[in-house]
């Protein structure tokens, strides 16, 4: 048709953020849209309801993300899986940007094949035919890491005199089921803390869940360090179905004081270490970008680190701590290696998150030739439904939808339709009067109806109840979803 | 229109009241009164006291003692019936811990 535009590549990214969904997991899904300018990059979470005229659509191509992915650790996963895969086998390709693969990876791995994935991306290089038995015959693999420098300019932060930290650290400590190789970066980062201290540094190390940060303060902490003490993370333990995990948290129950020892001997004997399934830490790019020296564990980072030139190498058996300690007393040469690993990481351009689409989508976009009517009815419908956080906020979105799960999906037709009925024309008052009177959260009912009334945001309320009830997972998902704006 | 500070804040309040979620109503009760409203308030001191702390109900501690295939068989075999799944999690407060 004269003055339309020319059909754009589909892109349709799966996801599953949630309100707690860390900053990174955003980045990562953001990056499609802002590095495939010449696509239609749409973004479906995985729970939101979509009706099955509006849902069958076929992307050019379909990416899965790594945070959708994770739920192969639920018992919901049989259900979640069946759930989008018809789009999936009508998409021309499907990529799977997959993480923490040593895990249920027999799942991953079925999955694979059943949705019939064209290119799978993992942090891990090592033993791919272990982790994906079925799919390494016929797939292709790429490297994606775990995380990537997000684009715009680089952060100011302090020359290493000013900052009052000398060592500084935060690291989990990993639950046992995950084999030995992850309990080191813990044990590196306490057992160099104690180094450090002895010599004199300032050092603020925790493994404690309690004094770890989150948000913008974990980069303004790392900022305030001289020194971070790191290592490559993984696991060393291959769970193919997770069945592990649940042994150890068994065991846990009855033995919560157990030492690792006790539990491999009693859950997993004989089975760690048989693999390395170590991959790179997003931590790497945070501390470039924090202009903090890395005291790393010496081991190939990238093939862009050197040591010396961009880290200070810490043996594995830390048999050359003196000699590191006596390093960081020279504050000028760590300066530079600051320098250096913030042009190798971040200034050179090479770990941006283009590399990651790049990565997933490299060769596989094709330019349609016809245009879809039924993808636009999918994009209007996916915004739409997304409207109420774009226009008033995440907190209206999540609020209404806590009330459609908690509330209206437990009433019965007769109540929803009495209650869809007086939205529009009835106050929250009266409402709650009328048919929540002595409701536990009666108050909270209220607010919620009052500030959908007030937003104007009544007949997406509406639409988004007629889904949930016609929505087979929905009765049995116990979390709500976000879209990605 | 966007929802205020303060308004974005209520409704926070307002999910942590209705999925019951004691770390969200821990949260909310540290909240200053005037920034919640009486009535709100008293929702949630009151979802405080009958929230669950995450694994300590009663089915799910008794399943702990199970040998680790059944529970891992069990938890898989009951989301075949989803309203006792439903009301398993909500009750033990494992819906907020599964991920």
């Amino acid at each position: 048709m004269p003055g339309e535009s020319a059909p754009r590549p589909k892109v349709l990214v799966v996801h599953a953020l949630r309100p707690t969904s860390r900053q990174t997991t955003i980045d990562h899904l953001l990056s499609f849209r802002e590095h495939l300018p010449h696509c239609d990059v749409q973004y479906l979470h995985f729970q939101q309801p979509v009706p099955e005229e509006i849902g069958a659509v076929a992307p050019d191509l379909m990416v899965v993300n790594y945070d959708y992915l994770n739920y192969r650790f639920s018992p919901l996963w049989p259900f979640i899986r069946r759930r989008h895969r018809d789009i999936a086998r009508r998409a021309g390709k499907v990529v799977a940007i997959a993480q923490d693969d040593f895990w249920a990876n027999k799942l991953l791995d079925n999955w694979c094949i059943d949705w019939d994935v064209d290119r799978i991306l993992t942090p891990i290089d090592n033993d791919r035919d272990v982790l994906y038995p079925r799919s390494s015959r016929n797939k292709e693999f790429r490297t994606g890491l775990t995380g990537y420098v997000r684009s715009g300019p680089v952060p100011e932060t302090a020359p290493l005199i000013e900052r009052r930290i000398d060592l500084g650290q935060r690291v989990r400590a990993m639950p046992p089921h995950l084999g030995r190789l992850a309990q080191a970066k813990a044990t590196q980062a306490v057992a160099f803390a104690a180094v450090a201290r002895d010599a004199g540094f300032m050092v603020d190390v925790s493994t404690r869940v309690e004094d770890s940060f989150t948000g913008p303060a974990w980069f303004a902490f790392l900022a305030s360090c001289r020194f971070t003490v790191g290592m490559k993370g993984g696991a060393s333990l291959n769970d193919p179905y997770g069945l592990i995990h649940t042994k150890v948290q068994a065991h846990l129950v009855r033995h919560p004081d157990a030492s690792f020892d006790e539990i491999e001997a009693r859950c997993f004997p004989g089975k760690d270490m048989k693999h390395d399934f170590s991959a790179i830490s997003p931590r790497l790019f945070e501390s470039a970008l924090a202009g903090t020296c890395q005291v790393l564990q010496r081991d190939d980072y990238l093939g862009v680190l050197e040591p010396w030139r961009d880290y200070l190498p810490l043996e594995k058996d830390m048999s050359n701590k003196d000699e590191v300690v006596a390093a960081m007393r020279d504050l000028d040469r760590c300066q530079e290696i600051v320098a250096s690993a913030r042009t190798a990481l971040v200034d050179s351009g090479v770990f941006d998150y283009g590399r990651l689409v790049h990565a997933a989508t490299d060769g596989l976009l094709r330019i349609p030739t016809t245009h879809d009517v039924s993808w636009d009815s999918f994009v209007k419908y996916i915004s739409e439904a997304s409207s109420v956080s774009h226009r008033c906020g995440h907190e209206l979105h999540d609020a209404s939808l806590h009330f459609i799960s908690e509330v209206i999906l437990v009433m019965n037709e007769d109540e929803t339709r009495q209650l869809i009925s007086s939205l529009s024309t009835t106050s929250s008052a009266k409402i709650v009067q009328s048919m929540f009177a002595g409701h536990p959260a009666q108050n909270a009912i209220s607010h919620v109806i009052s500030a959908v009334q007030q937003h104007q945001q009544v007949s997406w309320f509406i639409n988004q109840v007629m889904c949930a009830r016609r929505d087979r997972l929905s009765s049995k998902v116990p979390w709500t979803w976000r879209v990605v704006i | 229109m966007t929802v205020g500070t303060s308004d974005g804040t209520r409704l926070r309040v307002c999910s942590a009241i209705l999925t019951n979620n004691r770390r969200e109503l821990e949260w909310a009760a540290g909240l200053p009164r005037d920034a919640v409203g009486p009535e709100l308030m008293a929702e949630v001191e009151q979802a405080l006291a009958d929230a669950p702390v995450p694994g300590e109900h009663g089915i799910v501690r008794l399943t702990n003692h199970l040998p680790a295939v059944v529970q891992y068989a069990g938890q898989r075999a009951v989301l075949l019936f989803p309203h006792i799944a439903r009301r398993l999690l909500r009750a033990s407060g494992l819906h907020h811990r599964m991920f």
